[in-house]
């Protein structure tokens, strides 16, 4: 057995090594620096904001707080300027209404985890909402993008636990977080196919005192927006909240 | 400063091993494809320290697998594969047998796929697969031990069952 499956395994490598489709090496580099100039912006953005005289604050992975942040450095209340990916634009309507229900509640309001745990410790809120842009030549989406903010970074953290709890428990994808060493690992991704036709995903990132949540209900193909929303946020997090990632 | 020679050089080297590696364990050449190019571009973003590495491709292997395996990704793909109405491998560009032993692998558990790819095309020992997968040796050697077993008759091969208490 060991030496059938050993020789199938590599003719597949071999037949694989010979078919695959890559991008040249240039063009992955290129899509690296692309990543690694958000990282770069969003700490260049704190340094900034460091020598002017505020608090700056990092945040790293890892589901609970981070004993080196300052808590006085916490914007508990969103500030005016902050904006998410998609307000402002046309069809987008916003609320300000600070203990709105969170975007994203897996079990719904009837399921077998009701309560909204993102209400625990909250401060303030912002939520958008509107068609997303369809991908891939998908149909329209419905798309909900919200900041929570929070007392501090433990019950931001204790809220995304919660969630991802619900999820496990109420029919979505197993939920995780994505990204290799470098990345947020705060953050968590889960989906479930409702029929044939539609398909609702959510995203929760989690940093500092505040979660970044996206939910959308998509007709048949997976809308994937969130990650541009994503870039967005994270370098709105940092220039306007502190909240960045080293 | 980066060395892009050696980024490249390694790219070259070792990203057509790495899909096949990838492609065996979630059996979707695309995303196989797919998640490998973004690895090696998240490497390259610290390649001053990933190049150091003893193993790089270890590395690139393991983020590429988690990529892979995103959920987000997994049902996005699956459903834009249900919309095109086909299978998710372009048709003729792999051999049959290839197709054969990539269904065969589906039907044992990810993590038993895993570990059986990793100890017989990779190469790994059961210690290797354990620090890459973050397992214990036991769970490697229950893994293994259960994907050959799942796997012999849909290979129509003979099993030999094999108690490997070294490690290797």
């Amino acid at each position: 057995m060991d030496d059938e499956l050993n020789g199938r395994l590599a003719a597949l490598a071999t037949d694989v090594g010979a078919s695959v489709h890559l991008a040249p090496a240039g063009r992955v580099r290129a899509r690296g620096d692309r990543h690694r100039t958000h990282v770069v912006a969003a700490a260049a953005a704190a340094v900034v904001a460091l020598a002017g005289g505020m608090a700056a604050v990092q945040v790293v992975g890892g589901g609970d707080a981070d004993p080196a942040v300052t808590p006085t450095g916490w914007y508990t209340d969103i500030p005016e300027r902050f904006r998410l990916s998609h307000e402002g634009e046309a069809g987008w309507q916003r609320s300000d209404d600070a203990s709105v229900s969170s975007a994203f509640l897996p079990c719904g309001a009837d399921g077998p985890i009701s309560a909204d745990p993102t209400l625990v410790g909250r401060t303030d809120a912002r939520t958008v909402t509107g068609p997303g842009r369809p991908i891939e030549g998908s149909p329209p989406a419905r798309l909900t993008e919200q900041l929570l903010a929070f007392r501090d970074d433990h019950a931001a953290s204790a809220a995304l636990w919660a969630l991802a709890q619900s999820v496990n428990r109420c029919g979505w994808s197993t939920a995780h977080a994505d990204g290799g060493p470098g990345y947020d690992t705060d953050v968590l991704f889960t989906s479930r196919v409702v029929s044939d036709s539609v398909l609702e995903e959510a995203s929760v990132l989690h940093r500092g005192n505040a979660l970044y949540l996206v939910f959308t209900e998509s007709g048949g193909v997976g809308y994937g927006g969130y990650f541009l929303g994503q870039v967005d946020v994270r370098q709105e997090l940092c220039e306007v909240m502190q909240l960045c990632y080293p | 400063m980066r060395d892009s020679t050696g980024f490249d050089e390694f790219y070259a080297a070792t990203a057509p091993r790495v899909v096949a590696q990838v492609y065996a364990m979630v059996g979707d050449l695309g995303e196989a494809e797919d998640a490998v190019q973004e690895a090696y571009a998240r490497a390259w973003q610290r390649w001053l320290r990933v190049g150091g590495y003893a193993d790089p491709t270890a590395w690139v292997r393991t983020v590429a697998y988690r990529i892979a395996v995103s959920s987000w990704r997994r049902a996005r793909s699956r459903l834009i594969a249900h919309e095109r109405l086909g299978a998710t491998e372009p048709a003729g560009r792999l051999d049959p047998d290839t197709v054969a032993l990539v269904d065969a692998l589906r039907r044992i558990t990810p993590a038993q796929r895993r570990a059986v790819v990793l100890h017989h095309l990779v190469g790994l020992s059961v210690k290797e697969i354990a620090e890459e997968t973050g397992d214990s040796l036991s769970a490697v050697k229950v893994r293994l031990m259960r994907g050959r077993r799942a796997l012999a008759p849909l290979l129509g091969a003979e099993l030999v069952e094999e108690v490997d208490n070294s490690g290797r």
